[in-house]
Formats: structure tokens, C-alpha cells, sequence
């Protein structure tokens, strides 16, 4: 189910009614599952069946762990418990990397030709990632979480919301076990800010049915072979058009997300911090997809040493994160490449992160601001032609094509990449425009999601 | 939030009104499937010529109806990159029967897009035209720019690229799935027959690609299977809209906007013929 299906209106509307006629958190958390149980078997049942082998895996082994007599005993079921989600990751989603898909349903006629074939599981890497929050903060013995719930049922309830809050289910925000797990108590009616989650909403809609489905339909021509009939100056607007795209419809996702559950009471973390305005790659990755970005750091990069390790170490810790979250992202190698390259990125400015260039502000940030965006939206093509060969073939032309010429339909980019730069920008000013002000542009992006709003489209990070 | 709701309903108001008022004649989407809906939401509003239909695929959309003298009585209901079962499917679903169907042959392996004829048959669209897709704000500056840089001026002849006309080869010289094609035909049978049973004349045509893929395996394959399954209707085999011209196309299949303003006098249907015919409801 998508946030933008009618469906999925009347799930959340009937979800919200009975929520706040609940009288109790034990009563809500149930009410939440069961939706976002329906939410997530809406397409496919049968993949709940993997979602519940990492629940109760997750679920029992926290617990266990928390309560364990000795840390020996602790780190072995936490370990088997990360393994175990690992594996179940690996093998639905990185089986493609060898195997092809199913495309008839009759291929399909075992349980092992489903697990052969099976598509992915939607959600898999998100909630592969929670569960192993989860873990990982019940073995470091965060109160928040094994204070919680006495008995394992309740436990296994906490878990089992944790896990599969419609939210952010599919594409996040990642929110860490211990920032979600002291959520989880009554929430009254009346303090539902409606006020600031109609704000998000109206920019989360906006941004993605608005400018990020637009420009889907314009940028669909980066596929292989249509790109090979456009002009270098057709190619780079297609370019920054994608990259337009991908911040629209995953931010956009994202504040759809933080605003739902807002009206259900959850804070989830914030996701996107004007992440074009990044003048660093390393500042890009503190503002660009912040709840993955943490999540890498705190349970991977520093585990492995982070920047407190001598010498190159640092340097191969960072290719590693880089590699891995690139990878993380789907079974192609050009999701590799693509964190080879951010890994590079992180890697080239480092030495220089001292120098009068890096820290200086005015022209010199301008110019770290542009560069910056520039190399992102490069690697973007990793994710859009997911054919590394296709993609390298995309870069050459821009250098060596001989069509000529301007389409038109970069006028179109330009409209809808407007909102993107703007969005940014107003970033700069924001304390300067006054409240009325907010209410009109807030007026405009509704009209404007109701009355030009692009194909429906899913989102992009939905494929992950 | 409640001074936000109530000018965004102002908005709404206002903008109803400007496009009831301002009606665009010339509609244009900002993509091909914008245009997609813009064709078949006027079809279905019943505000489109309808004595003589084109159906087909983006083979077809290149023959520009409304600039030729089949303007006044003809509608091209080619979908580009779809099928010609959209657009018989759009026919059986509208209230109107035209005298004559043009169905291309050239590809009809292809599904009928059933989401794009759910949402482009609602009724709310008929009755509030500001919902249309050709009314969509983006939709309406760029109508307008489009007239105002454009004017009547033709489209202008883009050259082939080769790059294209190769991948076009490879892909043609490969044929559908038996099974596949055998159920797209009978569907095709059974939307044709209904059609006829009402009254409709239908007429196959084969829009000429570049000589390099007129003999390519999947075009072979198509036009016996074509053959079978009609064999006692019109065929119009696609030398017969192309004489002794050259064929200029822009990646061997497209036609070149020249060659497909010439293709297009060369179809055997005209209007005072046309609109001297009942409709058959």
C-alpha cells in the first residue's frame, strides 16, 4: 500500500477513529499493529511470513538478552540474533545479484520455488535494520527498553509495533530502539498537534506528488537507449532533474511519514536537513537520509574503530560504510559503485578538512556548495541506470554526443527543480518569514498537489 | 491551518472559473503520458470528432490528425507506448460509435493499460473539466506557450539516430511469445466484432517503418497472425500509405513528421464521405 492510494486514506482514517477511542497504550499498540499488519500483507500475505520469522527472532533474543545472566551469554544472542537478521536480508535480497526473478506465477509452485523466486520483500532492509537496533541497545542494556516490559508477551507486543509501525515501515525514518521504545504510552486526542503535521504533510505531499512525480516523467528518458538521442545540455538537466527528483520523493516520503506519525502520537527523527546546501561530503551525510546515516554510524562505523583508529584504517573504515551502505541500498553493483564513490568523496576532502578552502565562508562555500552537488548528482545516475554499464555510456555522451540542440522539456525540469532550490534556500531565511506568509505558501502547495499533481508514481525507496 | 484551507478553497474557486471561462483548444501534456490521458479524457467527454477513429500505438500518434483535412470528422486515439486495445477499449467504453475504425497492426502484443482507462473514464471528469489533465496548471502555460512560439507552424523533421534504428533491429528480430500474441489477437477479435456488430466499419492498417524493419521476424510474425484472425476484413498493407516515397523515420519505426503528413493523405477516408454516414448507436 502507498501513501498516496485512496486505500490507504481510508485504513489511516479508520485507524485514527479507533486509536483515539482506545482507553489504553496496551489497547492503541494493538490497534496500530493490526493496521499496520493490513498495510503491509495489502499486496502480498505471503511475504508477512518473513516479517514475522525476524519479529519473533528479534523479539525473543532481546529479551533473553537483556535478562541474561552473564555479558558472554548477552553477546552470544545478540550475535545470533544480528547474524540471523543479516542472513534473512542477504538471501532475499541479495539472491538477485545471481538469480534471476520469478516473471510467470507459475514458475512458482513450491515453498522453496517461493523462496527461490520470492520478490522482495518490501521493507526488508528497514526493518532488518530496526530489529538489529533492537538488539543492540537491549544488549547495552538501555533501560528504555528492558525496563519496559516485565513479561515477554508485552515485550514481544513492543517489539512487534517497533518493528512494523506503518510509518515507518517501508522507508523509514530508522528510528533506534531506544528513541522509539519510551514512545510507546496513551496518547489522548487532545494533544494531537494537527497544527504542525497539517505543515509537514502539505510539504510531504507536495514534494512528492507534485515534484517529484512530475519530474519522474521527465526524467524517464535517462533510460537506456532514449538518453543516446539527447544533446550534452539535455543530458545534464536531465541530470540535476533526477537528482531534483530523488530529494523531492524521499524527502517527501519522509515528511508523509514523520507527519502520520504525529497524528498518532510518535516522533520519528527528522530525515533531511537541506542536504543540497551541504558544502562537505561529510556535512552531506550528516543532512541526506539522517536516520541511515546515524544508524551506520553508531552500530558499524564506530564498532569498526571510526576515525579513532590510526593511519589509513580510518580511511578503510570509511570505504567500508560507504561500500556496505551502498550496497544496502539494493542487489546491483551499481548501488556499490555509487558508495565506492561517496566513499571516495569522503575520502579526497579529508586531508584538506584544515585548510583555509574548506572553512573559509562566502565565494569559497558557494563554490564547495556547487562542487558538492555536482559529484552527488553524478552518482545519482548509480542509482537511476542501475546497468553500471549503462551509466558510464550516460556520462560519455554528455562529453561526445553529436545530437544538437535544447528540448523543450527542460523548461519542465526547470519548473519543477524550482521548488527543490527554493526549498533549500528558504532554508536560509526561514526565521525572516513571518506566519501569515507561511499560511499562503502552505495554500498554494495544497492547490497545487490537488490541481498538478504528476502520475502516480511509487517511491523510490520503496524498491529498497 | 485554517487560513491556509480556506484560500487554497478560494484557489480552487478562481481557478474553476478561469477554465471555464478560457476553455484550450489545443491541448498539450507534459509528457507522453500526460498526452495519453488529454486524448483519451476528450474522447470520453464526448468532445472529440468521432466519425473516423485511429487507433494504435506511438506509430500512430505521429499521423496529426487535427492539421489535416480529417480534421473536422476524424480523432487519432493512438496511445503512445500502448496499445491499440486502449483505444478500442476507450470506444466500447464511451457512449459514441464511429462510423469508421482505423486499428493499427503493427504491435498488438501489447495489454490494454487498464489503470489509464479507469481513471481517465471517471464521470467527475466530464462534469468538472477543471480536474482534467489538460487542464492541470503546468498543462495550460505550457498550451499557451506552445501557441504563442508555435503558432500553426509544423512540427519540426528530426533526423534519425542510429544508435536507436539498432536497437529497434535487435528487438524486432526477436518474436513475441506465441501465447502472448494469441491472447492479445483474441482479444482484438472480440472488441472488433462488437464494434461491427453495432454498426462500425473496421479497417487494419500497417504504418510504414524504415525498409530495414519491414521484414524483421516480429513484423512477419504479426502480420500472419494479423491474417488469420481477420482474413476477410480491409487490410492496408503499409506500401500502399507510403507509394514510391522514401521512408524518413526517426529510429525506424517513428515516422518523420513529413512522411507522416504524407502517409496520412494517402489513407482512403474522407470526410464528406464520413459525415454522410449515420452514426450507428
Amino acid at each position: 500500500m502507498n501513501y498516496t492510494d485512496e486505500a490507504f486514506l481510508v485504513l489511516f482514517g479508520v485507524t485514527f477513529a479507533l486509536y483515539y477511542a482506545a482507553r489504553g497504550a496496551r489497547q492503541q499498540v494493538w490497534i496500530l499493529v493490526i493496521a499496520s499488519l493490513i498495510f503491509y500483507a495489502w499486496e502480498s500475505p505471503p511475504l508477512l511470513a518473513v516479517f514475522c520469522c525476524s519479529w519473533l527472532l528479534t523479539g525473543a533474543l532481546s529479551y533473553l538478552a537483556a535478562r541474561a545472566p552473564s555479558e558472554k551469554r548477552a553477546r552470544t544472542l545478540t550475535g545470533v540474533g544480528v547474524v540471523s537478521n543479516l542472513a534473512l536480508l542477504a538471501f532475499f535480497k541479495y539472491k538477485f545479484l545471481f538469480l534471476a526473478q520469478a516473471t510467470d506465477a507459475e514458475q512458482i509452485r513450491t515453498v522453496a520455488d517461493w523462496l527461490i523466486f520470492a520478490p522482495l520483500p518490501i521493507g526488508i532492509s528497514f526493518y532488518v535494520f530496526h530489529a538489529i537496533s533492537l538488539l543492540v541497545d537491549s544488549f547495552r542494556g538501555d533501560s528504555t527498553i528492558s525496563g519496559r516490559s516485565k513479561r515477554v508477551y508485552g515485550h514481544l507486543a513492543d517489539t512487534l509495533l517497533y518493528l512494523v509501525f506503518f510509518p515507518q515501515l517501508i522507508a523509514g525514518p530508522i528510528i533506534k530502539a531506544k528513541q522509539f521504545f519510551p514512545q510507546v504510552t496513551y496518547k489522548a486526542f487532545s494533544e494531537v498537534p494537527f497544527r504542525s503535521a497539517f505543515g509537514i504533510l502539505t510539504v510531504g505531499f507536495f514534494f512528492k506528488r507534485v515534484v517529484a512525480d512530475n519530474l519522474s516523467e521527465q526524467t524517464y528518458w535517462i533510460a537506456f537507449p532514449y538518453f543516446l538521442g539527447r544533446s550534452s545540455i539535455d543530458l545534464l538537466f536531465l541530470l540535476v532533474g533526477y537528482s531534483a527528483q530523488i530529494f523531492a520523493d524521499f524527502a517527501g516520503y519522509s515528511l508523509i511519514a514523520i507527519g502520520l506519525a504525529k497524528l498518532l502520537g510518535y516522533t520519528l527523527p527528522r530525515n533531511f536537513d537541506f542536504p543540497y546546501l551541504a558544502s562537505s561530503f561529510s556535512e552531506f551525510w550528516r543532512k541526506w537520509h539522517i536516520s541511515l546515516s546515524s544508524w551506520l554510524r553508531d552500530y558499524l562505523y564506530i564498532p569498526l574503530g571510526g576515525n579513532k583508529t590510526p593511519g589509513m584504517r580510518t580511511y578503510l573504515n570509511l570505504m567500508v560504510v560507504m561500500f556496505l551502505g551502498g550496497l544496502w541500498h539494493g542487489a546491483a553493483w551499481s548501488f556499490a559503485i555509487w558508495g565506492v564513490w561517496h566513499g571516495l568523496a569522503l575520502m579526497a576532502e579529508r586531508p584538506f578538512a584544515t585548510t583555509r578552502f574548506m572553512t573559509a565562508g562566502g565565494v569559497c562555500r558557494v563554490v564547495r556548495v556547487l562542487i558538492v552537488f555536482s559529484v552527488v548528482t553524478v552518482g545519482w545516475l548509480f542509482f537511476k541506470l542501475q546497468d553500471a554499464r549503462e551509466a558510464f555510456m550516460f556520462l560519455r555522451s554528455i562529453f561526445t554526443t553529436d545530437v544538437a540542440g535544447v528540448s523543450p522539456s527542460n523548461v519542465l525540469i526547470a519548473i519543477y527543480v524550482l521548488p527543490v532550490f527554493g526549498y533549500h534556500l528558504f532554508s536560509l531565511y526561514r526565521e525572516r518569514l513571518n506566519m501569515p506568509g507561511r499560511e499562503y505558501v502552505l495554500a498554494a502547495m495544497l492547490f497545487l498537489t490537488i490541481a498538478n499533481s504528476g502520475p502516480v508514481a511509487s517511491f523510490i525507496y520503496f524498491q529498497f | 491551518m485554517k487560513k491556509a484551507l480556506s484560500v487554497c478553497a478560494v484557489m480552487f474557486i478562481a481557478y474553476a472559473a478561469f477554465v471555464w471561462k478560457f476553455p484550450e483548444d489545443r491541448p498539450r501534456g507534459q509528457s507522453q503520458s500526460q498526452q495519453n490521458r488529454i486524448v483519451l479524457e476528450r474522447f470520453l467527454a464526448g468532445e472529440s470528432p468521432v466519425e473516423i477513429v485511429f487507433v494504435g500505438t506511438s506509430l500512430t500518434t505521429k499521423l496529426l490528425v487535427e492539421r489535416s483535412q480529417l480534421r473536422d470528422c476524424a480523432y487519432n486515439l493512438a496511445i503512445d507506448g500502448g496499445s491499440v486495445l486502449t483505444g478500442l477499449r476507450a470506444i466500447k467504453l464511451s457512449e459514441r460509435r464511429p462510423k469508421t475504425v482505423m486499428v493499427e497492426t503493427n504491435f498488438p502484443n501489447r495489454p490494454a493499460d487498464e489503470a489509464i482507462l479507469r481513471s481517465t473514464s471517471s464521470r467527475l471528469l466530464r462534469y468538472a473539466p477543471f480536474l482534467r489533465t489538460e487542464n492541470v496548471p503546468v498543462n495550460r502555460a505550457l498550451s499557451y506557450a506552445y501557441r504563442v512560439l508555435h503558432g500553426d507552424r509544423p512540427p519540426t523533421e528530426r533526423p534519425l539516430v542510429e544508435a536507436a534504428l539498432k536497437e529497434q533491429q535487435r528487438w524486432l528480430a526477436k518474436t513475441v511469445a506465441p501465447q502472448v500474441l494469441s491472447a492479445r489477437t483474441a482479444e482484438l477479435v472480440r472488441l472488433v466484432t462488437e464494434l461491427e456488430a453495432s454498426g462500425t466499419q473496421v479497417v487494419f492498417y500497417e504504418m510504414p517503418v524504415a525498409p530495414s524493419l519491414t521484414h524483421s521476424a516480429a513484423f512477419e510474425q504479426t502480420r500472419a497472425q494479423m491474417k488469420a484472425a481477420f482474413a476477410p476484413n480491409r487490410f492496408i498493407k503499409s506500401m500502399e500509405l507510403t507509394g514510391d516515397e522514401p521512408v524518413a523515420t526517426t529510429d525506424g519505426v517513428h515516422l518523420s513528421a513529413l512522411t507522416a503528413a504524407a502517409v496520412l493523405n494517402r489513407f482512403p477516408v474522407r470526410c464528406d464521405e464520413a459525415k454522410q454516414a449515420r452514426y450507428a448507436i
